[in-house]
């Protein structure tokens, strides 16, 4: 997805800092799975809230 | 309190964060994970500790640090630094264990009032998706950012 920066929000808080080395770096890993499957699951089940 | 939280490492992406959480058993990195599911537009978040011998990430494991809050406030954070990426995402929680559901219920309980100043929150019930209210049981829970 590409990415859409909230309008005023730019800025980065001070106590983060963007780090290449974490792309990929759980690459090898199917991280969360479980969960992911379970989300999936809920949102064709329940379907979406109403915004 | 939200404020009180870990320095995070982020990606290029916004997509994942780690942070070192520091407390009665040591440091331990924790790994925040925002996933695209089936759903456009619909990201999961997924949130656990890397193992210190092996290095892979389990969302199982409990971690007793003494640092709940501070690890919670920490995710919060990056919530708002995922969606500042992507505005128009919907992000849904789901606790590995009911204990962390509950962990997460009450989380989202006590900063309400902040969360609900930029996000809409859902809770899901056995009867679908409301608003999300205190004092009730919900076995997952969706936001949205406010724009």
């Amino acid at each position: 997805m590409k990415a859409k920066t909230v309008a005023g929000k730019k800025k980065l808080p001070k106590s983060f800092k963007v780090k290449t080395t974490l792309t990929g770096k759980y690459a090898d890993q199917p991280l969360f799975k479980d969960k992911i499957e379970r989300a999936n699951h809920i949102l064709k089940t329940v379907g979406l809230p109403k915004v | 309190m939200l404020d009180n939280h870990y320095n995070v490492n982020a990606s290029p992406d916004f997509q994942t964060f780690e942070f070192v959480s520091t407390g009665q058993k040591g440091n331990i990195t924790k790994v925040v994970r925002y996933s695209e599911i089936n759903v456009k537009g619909f990201y999961n978040l997924g949130f656990g500790d890397t193992d210190p011998i092996t290095g892979f990430l389990s969302d199982l494991t409990v971690t007793n640090n003494g640092d709940s809050q501070k690890v919670l406030a920490t995710v919060a954070a990056t919530l708002y630094a995922f969606t500042n990426t992507y505005p128009d995402v919907t992000v849904i929680a789901t606790g590995s264990t009911e204990a962390r559901t509950r962990l997460y219920r009450m989380g989202i309980t006590n900063n309400l009032r902040t969360i609900e100043k930029d996000f809409f929150v859902f809770g899901l019930t056995e009867t679908g998706w409301e608003p999300f209210s205190k004092n009730i049981s919900y076995g997952a829970f969706l936001v949205r950012r406010k724009l």
